[in-house]
């Protein structure tokens, strides 16, 4: 059986209070007890900060393809009018995608949100063959309509109109047997529809031994001097604060201890200041009466530890979380003898009239005073706490899905996949407000259905971000390994996955296929192909292929969105070297890159070109990124070394190149491959080499690479030098045919990176079988190992020194030979890179290893 | 000294004939009432040198004898047909015989001859002199600073500086009735000088002085010579230290008066600056103020108002309006012509009427938002959207129907 639930309690507003608790624990208890059922979560995309939070919730307990997320619209809040038109083709849209998940039974958890919030929620308006059931937490306003439903007023028309998706519930969890009780009294179900589950009490609260210092300081903090009595919650006006004020004036006369009151919990300001005008009435002193505001869970737990003992007057609950916190706590309990607070409480000695004052401060003083029933209450609630069990909950709903599912059988097998989407927009045409909508409205709502109903037949995809190879090849490395990588990718594809490049640009939002650049690199006809956006879902990959920090950062919210929905989000990283590196690179790189790392590590995780980048970048995430998730992933894949694999530029030769290389031929020749950069240390080469000249070595440099940023002076010291043409050489912006072959006739790399992310020329001369000599930097350790010479110091001389040193070795043929280093072709590493962002399919350990067990 | 060194380094240094003439004239107010007591009577003048004071008191018809050691100065005497001898002072003054002569003068002697010498000098020119008589002696001022620690000893047979308190005593001592110091060769100019400089204090000081005694004489002879003695002669360094110090601190006052002056002046430009900030701080919020309402005025403003306000309305308004222009570029001509001579309000208008190319307005027709809107949809959403926009237009027209 596939149970879908709607999660919308935890989510709004609602998820900072009881229903918020009750909506996380009791789904928890759910899924932890399903045994053979199959339980899918559905998240409402529009409310997208709380999102993430459930889905690390639930990491662990359910896969993440069972928790789903669907699109909306916003501005649906029913405290606004006129957003009446677009909620109800929110309401459509919603149970659209629920039938699309061919749930045997939906359940919600909270039907009464979206009032002050964009929630959606509704019963039977697409469909009424897949039994809905919902919780029923209360039905205070039902119950007290002349506080809570003035005619007119936009809640009761939003109240009344929720009242009606619940009476077309195939079945009701109430939260006890109270609220089971109101709902057959004022709702006319059946009896057997509804079944309590009643609630259960967190783990977390228990009875702890806390440090006096930890006491003291919170106490303090708070404002406690004295012993106190506790009660924590909210302060409408059915809390019933203003009584337990004013009794709590008259229990002081009643006992010799001096006690405070302590409210724990946020109250609004306005309420805050009624009760202390309440207060003042009662005659009571500032300190007497505390409010605390927010406090934390532990904050919380300690309270109810260190309490004198704890008391809720209110005369209307549903179940009441607060008594029974308290109680799993150790604490002496007493409530109002009103609605659902009885059976939670469980004895009769601890409950008073809520609406008499003498009652609730006879009690009071008798607590205080009559130290052995303060222990027999304790004692007693310590008992009474474990009656309430989530997983009994839980296991309680679950055979009350059985029975529901097992009844309506789904009529019709298959309103899906396009027949639903058309069924859709038909609703949706044909409602009154349809026709106010205007362009940009239309195209919200097709956006968010296409959104939800993704092509049936469709494979899952791997979206490759290519956006800054799309608008230029800058033939950079980076670009080298875009190129690569981007090659193997469409010719060798996953099982599983199509492979779809795409781009963005910093003005238009969203990604689009980049049809037309795919039919150029692969040597296609472009004719008449478009770019069209594209439509991630739950089950892709987005893959940040490329570097293209302003895009990222434009794209943001789009990604977020992708992320939220399902799609695995994560980026390559070359190196960390603007960061590292300041100087090296044109003012406001560093500020650039730094924002990129930091955007791209709210997702999924990274994959570096080598261990070294891996372990600055875990560096750098720890000290510049706070709050890190720690299920962020950062791995390593090397690049591969096949320059003939890698979409070589092929230029064609140089007409010159000839004359070019037999001069390389004639003697020792030193290659130095690279972009004329600061960081790549060219100007060391140089002078190293006018060293060697001068002292009368006979041997060539040449460098291949085109002018980069900051290096004019360099650039032009070496194309007026005195040996150009001569012992040296600038081949610029040639192709990858001509690099071979000036391969072919050097002796000798030189690798004098001030800083690298990998390091592929010493792969590349590796596969080439060319000796290296490199700078001793931790990258290159990694990449060449011992097969090369290495060298330190950022004078001339000492790279002079090493030439001459390697000269002498290679004379003897002792030097050493870089066939050793180990390399892969692009295709392993593809492989590698594919290994490391695909999912495994992971088996899910069932429950366990959460901490929140009862 | 050799004489014609002497001579030589007389006229370097002691000044023309006529100068030192003119200096001496300083005594006759001494002399003359002697000539009128004794008109007979001889006169001496010890190391009379080349005759100037032989020669002033000749003219004076007073009977003056010289006597000098240097035979050279005692022949430029008698060329000036002076009475001079050759020999030495006090021998000379040893042959006269008591109560003899009126006057004995010896200018710029003293200081040549030892200490007994001067003493005998004085002794015997007290006994040569008759009853009032007077003695002259004339001898650089060691209150001078200057002379006394420079000029003094330009020449080498000075014996040592003589304070006018010695020689002054010295003649009491031996029995004249009174002296009387007088400072001489001062400037004028410097004695009524009240702020002397520093150089001037130093060197200002009368640079010679002249100790006159007179011999005991009953008091009516006396009397006559009362004028003279009752003058003040000379600078005193004294007088010129004094005035130094004072006009220092009185110039140190003053500029004390001035500083406190100007930081008053200073304190009250400060407040005056301030008060002035502030009236530029008021004045320019006056302006802002001024400014803002001057905008309200100007249509820009409002017409920025009503857009954010009344968009929707006003949109709904014009947007048929703008159409219909569009279809008709005669009425769009029309409209623009009299703007031809405002060529930026000419084309902003052009633009919200026709758009920007390639970008879509927010006056653009509904299908250019729709094409617009297409761009960024994914060809499933595509799909749904134009199934969805015919769907809902086959529901208007059966709702028409």
């Amino acid at each position: 059986m596939r149970i879908v639930i709607d999660m919308q309690g935890a989510q709004t507003e609602s998820r900072f209070r009881g229903i918020g608790r009750y909506t996380m624990d009791f789904v928890k208890a759910v899924v932890r007890n399903r045994g053979k059922h199959e339980v899918i979560l559905a998240l409402n995309g529009t409310l997208a900060d709380s999102v993430e939070p459930i889905r690390e919730a639930f990491s662990g307990l359910l896969p993440t393809s069972n928790i789903r997320v669907w699109e909306s619209l916003s501005g649906v809040k029913a405290c606004e009018g006129g957003n009446h038109g677009r909620r109800e083709v929110a309401e459509l849209i919603r149970e659209a995608f629920f039938l699309s998940l061919r749930p045997d039974v939906t359940h919600v958890c909270s039907l009464f949100e979206g009032y002050g919030d964009d929630a959606v929620t509704s019963i039977g308006r697409v469909d009424s063959s897949i039994p809905v059931t919902t919780t029923i937490h209360d039905l205070i306003p039902l119950v007290n309509p002349a506080h809570y439903l003035e005619p007119g007023h936009l809640f009761t028309d939003f109240y009344l109109d929720k009242l009606e998706s619940l009476k077309r519930s195939a079945a009701l969890l109430s939260i006890s047997e109270s609220s089971r009780e109101e709902a057959i009294k004022h709702l006319g179900v059946f009896p057997e529809s509804v079944i309590n589950t009643s609630e259960g009490v967190n783990k977390c609260f228990r009875p702890i031994s806390l440090s006096d210092a930890y006491v003291s300081s919170l106490k303090r903090t708070l404002g406690i001097t004295n012993d106190f009595i506790l009660y924590s919650g909210g302060a409408d006006e059915r809390k019933n604060l203003a009584r337990l004020i004013y009794a709590f004036a008259r229990t002081l006369n009643g006992v010799r201890k001096s006690v405070q009151l302590v409210l724990a919990g946020k109250i609004p300001s306005g309420e805050r200041n009624q009760l202390r005008r309440v207060a003042l009435e009662a005659g009571l002193d500032q300190h007497q009466l505390i409010m605390t505001g927010y406090v934390s869970d532990d904050e919380l737990i300690a309270l109810y530890n260190i309490c004198l003992f704890f008391v809720f007057p209110s005369w209307h609950e549903g179940f009441g979380l607060p008594p029974l916190e308290a109680m799993a706590c150790g604490a002496a309990v007493i409530g109002a003898d009103a609605t659902s607070i009885p059976e939670v409480i469980g004895i009769q000695k601890a409950l008073f009239d809520p609406f008499d004052v003498d009652s609730l401060s006879s009690l009071m003083v008798k607590i205080i005073n009559d130290e052995n029933f303060r222990h027999f209450l304790q004692k007693h609630g310590l008992r009474q706490a474990k009656n309430f069990s989530w997983d009994t909950a839980g296991r309680r709903a679950i055979r009350m899905f059985e029975r529901v599912a097992g009844k309506v059988k789904a009529a019709d097998e298959g309103l899906q996949g396009d027949m639903l989407v058309h069924s859709l927009v038909r609703s949706i045409a044909s409602l009154q407000c349809a026709m106010q909508f205007d362009v940009d409205e239309c195209a919200t709502i097709a956006s968010a259905i296409a959104t939800n109903h993704p092509a049936v037949d469709r494979k899952s995809i791997l979206y490759v971000d290519v956006s800054e190879l799309v608008q230029r090849d800058a033939r950079t490395g980076v670009q080298r390994v875009t190129r690569s990588v981007l090659y193997e990718l469409l010719n060798n594809p996953p099982e599983a996955y199509d492979v779809h490049p795409v781009y963005a640009t910093t003005s238009l939002p969203g990604y689009r296929c980049a049809q037309k650049f795919t039919r150029q690199f692969l040597g296609f006809e472009v004719n008449g192909v478009e770019d069209l956006p594209i439509d991630p879902t739950m089950g892709d990959i987005f893959f940040g292929l490329d570097l293209q920090a302003h895009v990222v950062s434009a794209q943001m919210e789009i990604l977020k969105a992708m992320h939220r929905r399902g799609v695995q989000v994560c980026f390559l990283v070359h190196d960390l070297l603007p960061v590292k590196m300041p100087a090296l690179f044109p003012p406001g790189t560093d500020v650039a890159h730094a924002e990129w790392l930091k955007n791209i590590s709210h997702f999924d995780g990274v994959v570096c070109v080598s261990k070294t980048v891996a372990d600055e970048l875990k560096l750098w995430l720890g000290r510049n990124r706070k709050n890190l998730k720690s299920s962020f992933f950062v791995q390593w894949s090397h690049n591969g070394a096949d320059v003939e694999n890698s979409v070589p530029l092929r230029l064609g030769v140089d007409p010159e190149a000839d004359k070019v290389l037999s001069i390389l031929r004639s003697r020792l020749t030193f290659l130095a491959v690279g972009t004329i950069e600061p960081r790549k240390g060219h100007s060391q080469i140089l002078s190293a080499f006018e060293q060697l000249w001068r002292e009368g070595q006979d041997v060539n440099l040449v460098i291949v690479g085109k002018q980069g940023w900051m290096t004019e002076k360099l650039a032009a010291k070496i194309e007026f030098h005195p040996e150009i043409g001569k012992r040296l050489f600038w081949l610029k912006g040639i192709g990858d045919d001509y690099l071979e072959r000036v391969y072919e006739v050097s002796s000798c790399l030189i690798a004098a990176s001030l800083g690298e992310g990998f390091g592929l020329p010493l792969i590349e001369a590796a596969h080439h079988q060319l000796p290296v000599i490199a700078r001793d930097i931790p990258v290159f350790r990694e990449v060449a190992g011992e097969h090369a010479l290495f060298f330190h110091g950022h004078f001339p001389e000492d790279l002079a020194k090493a030439i001459k040193a390697w000269m002498v070795l290679y004379q003897e043929g002792h030097h050493p030979h870089s066939e050793g280093m180990k390399w892969i072709t692009w295709k392993e590493s593809t492989r590698n890179l594919l290994s490391l962002i695909l999912p495994c399919d992971v088996e899910f350990v069932e429950d366990s290893l959460t901490n929140n067990d009862v | 000294m050799n004489g014609e060194i002497y001579r030589q380094f007389e006229d370097n240094f002691r000044g023309s004939r006529e100068l030192i003439i003119e200096r001496l004239r300083i005594y006759l107010p001494f002399v003359l009432p002697l000539k009128g007591l004794y008109p007979d009577s001889s006169s001496v003048d010890l190391g009379c040198g080349r005759g100037e004071w032989l020669q002033l008191l000749t003219e004076k018809d007073v009977n003056i004898r010289g006597i000098d050691l240097d035979e050279s100065m005692l022949q430029a005497c008698r060329d000036l047909g002076l009475s001079a001898e050759q020999g030495d002072a006090i021998e000379a003054l040893l042959t006269l015989p008591d109560d003899s002569q009126a006057l004995v003068t010896a200018f710029h002697v003293v200081e040549h001859i030892q200490f007994e010498q001067l003493q005998r000098l004085v002794l015997e020119a007290l006994r040569v002199l008759r009853p009032g008589g007077l003695l002259v002696m004339e001898t650089p001022n060691p209150e001078n600073i200057i002379v006394a620690t420079r000029n003094f000893y330009l020449d080498p047979s000075h014996q040592r500086p003589i304070p006018s308190d010695l020689l002054a005593f010295l003649s009491e001592y031996y029995g004249f009735r009174r002296t009387k110091v007088l400072g001489l060769q001062e400037s004028p100019a410097l004695v009524a000088k009240t702020s002397p400089s520093l150089g001037e204090v130093l060197e200002g000081a009368s640079s010679d002085y002249a100790v006159v005694a007179q011999k005991d004489a009953p008091d009516e002879l006396l009397v006559l010579f009362d004028q003279p003695w009752a003058k003040d002669y000379g600078l005193s360094l004294r007088t010129l230290s004094d005035r130094f110090s004072e006009s220092l601190a009185s110039r140190l006052e003053q500029v004390a008066e001035q500083v406190a002056r100007a930081e008053d002046q200073v304190s009250q430009s400060n407040q005056r600056a301030a008060q002035i900030e502030a009236l530029a701080r008021n004045a320019i919020e006056r302006s802002e103020e001024l400014e803002n309402r001057i905008s309200r005025l100007q249509p820009k403003f409002w017409i920025k108002r009503i857009r954010t306000v009344g968009k929707q309305g006003l949109r709904r308004v014009l947007v048929p309006i703008v159409l219909k222009i569009r279809e008709y570029p005669r009425f769009y001509r029309v409209i623009i012509s009299p703007l031809n001579d405002k060529p930026k309000l000419r084309s902003s208008l052009k633009r919200n009427i026709f758009g920007k190319p390639g970008k879509v307005h927010s006056w653009a027709s509904k299908a250019e938002r729709e094409a617009a809107v297409r761009q960024l949809l994914s060809s499933r959403a595509l799909e749904v959207y134009d199934e969805l926009a015919k769907a809902i237009e086959s529901t208007k027209r059966s709702g028409d129907k």
